[in-house]
């Protein structure tokens, strides 16, 4: 036993892989020394467990176990020195007498108890820490693909914006781009306005104007103004068939005297009866 | 060292499944907006300029226009009666929306609301308190410069004050598209009718 010790003195400990496997062995010939000096089973079979933990988690967690065991465990696993200092010092203990080699063994069975508790401890925290780092890289990845996803969204509804306000092209950015935007809706509000004074303005004018307006004046404002083509006949029908629910044959002789049919409305909709009025008109609108 | 492991695993076998499945959930949720909302941009740019739309939306005015000539005594203010006419002229507008969008229902509900209580409450009610400290707020809320701008959109389109920045980009989409319409037809309409009155005028004993 001493000469092993001794060799374990000599050898160069430069790397703690090397002194826990001579720590390995050291604690295998300590058991053998148990056995044969008839320790009990107890003992023995908790030291035996004890190594057992002790070693899996000083290889599994090796690289853990650099600070903050201190003050409970006296073993150090730190400098190396130390660590067979202290081993070669309780191994001389133990060789001394049985008894302190019981006491030595469940005051280190004791320490190994706690360390290997502490292991477990660090290594389900760590492993915790692991997985929670994990779940954040998962999280943020999905995140970051969420907020791709809505950006790309955004930029889309953007573009539809741009295609319909004028003017949009020329301006870059988001913010321009709503700067233009908001300046249109404004500017289309403030055209309703005006454009419902100057209708009530004229809104005398309108029962008065259907009475009068004859097809030809029709005609020339739809070849002005294309746009809104397809509103000017539905006036012709509009005004004898307030309200607009009313089903029933159109005398449309007061509107048009130059056209000579009455147009019975088969439906309520209104597309029917313009359509039907179109039809018997020989107008060519051009919608 | 062993029961350590059980926890983690058990940990990651519950987390994959619910969040495998708000991944799904995710993904087929955006991938029916995206769908949804194409549709409704692009629907939205034509469905605006049919020829049908106009009928309708020129016939309803038309007609609107004259139960306010009813409603409102002949030599009253022009102003009161301008902005009757623009309130519905805006109402056919949404009634021509066909309640898909949320502007058009907030006009409409707005409408129905100004009915039933008397219009001057509603505007007391809505007052704010002038704010005085407006450079310091302006220092303070500049930073997001197109935020502000979203919330100044949100409150030009009607009812959409609390509406996430997709489905505003959507709604105001859609209120331009119906604003011009709008615009179009009340101009057609004024010339129309400008045209005629001189006509009436000439022809009228």
């Amino acid at each position: 036993m001493l000469e092993s010790l001794v060799s374990l003195e000599s050898m160069s400990l430069s790397s703690m892989d090397v002194s826990v496997l001579e720590r390995l062995k050291w604690l295998q010939q300590q058991q053998q020394v148990l056995s044969t000096t008839n320790a009990s089973p107890e003992l023995l079979q908790f030291h035996g467990t004890n190594n057992d933990e002790l070693l899996q988690n000083t290889f599994s967690h090796f690289q853990m176990l650099r600070s903050g065991f201190g003050p409970n465990y006296s073993m150090g696993f730190g400098p190396s020195h130390e660590a067979m200092d202290g081993c070669i010092s309780r191994t001389n203990s133990c060789q001394m007498d049985q008894a302190d080699t019981v006491g030595v063994m469940l005051k280190n069975s004791e320490e190994n108890i706690t360390i290997s508790l502490k292991n477990k401890r660090k290594s389900e925290v760590k492993t915790r820490e692991e997985e929670k780092t994990e779940k954040k890289i998962k999280v943020e990845a999905e995140t970051e693909l969420n907020m791709k996803a809505r950006r790309e969204k955004i930029s889309k509804k953007m573009k539809y914006l741009q295609d319909l306000v004028p003017g949009c092209n020329k301006v870059t950015g988001r913010a321009g781009m709503l700067d233009e935007i908001i300046n249109y809706v404004q500017s289309l509000q403030r055209q309703v306005e005006f454009l419902s004074m100057k209708l009530a303005v004229l809104n005398p004018e309108l029962e008065l104007a259907m009475e009068d307006l004859s097809v030809k004046q029709f005609q020339a404002y739809f070849t002005n103004l294309p746009v809104v083509v397809a509103s000017k006949p539905s006036l012709m029908v509009d005004a004898p068939l307030f309200p607009l629910d009313q089903q029933g044959s159109l005398d449309l002789s007061v509107i048009n005297p130059n056209q000579a049919t009455t147009i019975e409305a088969p439906s309520a909709s209104w597309e029917t009866q313009s359509q039907s009025l179109y039809n018997t008109s020989s107008l060519g609108f051009q919608y | 060292m062993v029961d350590s492991l059980f926890p983690s695993i058990e940990a990651t076998v519950d987390d994959a499944s619910p969040e495998s499945r708000r991944k799904r959930r995710r993904i087929s949720e955006t991938a029916k907006e995206t769908a949804e909302s194409s549709e409704i941009n692009q629907e939205s740019l034509k469905r605006w300029r049919t020829n049908r739309v106009q009928q309708i939306y020129a016939s309803k005015l038309v007609e609107a226009l004259r139960r306010v000539r009813q409603r409102s005594n002949d030599g009253g203010k022009i102003t009161s009666a301008a902005r009757e006419i623009r309130d519905a002229a805006d109402r056919v507008l949404a009634a021509s929306a066909r309640g898909t969008t949320r502007w058009s229902r907030a006009v409409l509900a707005t409408r129905v609301r100004a009915s039933l209580k008397k219009h001057k409450k509603a505007k007391l009610t809505g007052a704010r308190k002038p704010r005085k400290d407006t450079a310091a707020e302006r220092k303070r809320s500049k930073l997001p410069a197109v935020e502000r701008k979203l919330k100044i959109l949100g409150r030009l389109v009607p009812g959409c004050r609390k509406v996430t920045v997709p489905n505003l980009l959507d709604e105001a989409t859609d209120y331009i598209a119906a604003l011009e319409m709008q615009v179009r037809a009340m101009e057609s309409l004024a010339e129309l009718l400008a045209a005629a009155a001189p006509r009436s005028m000439l022809t009228r004993p």
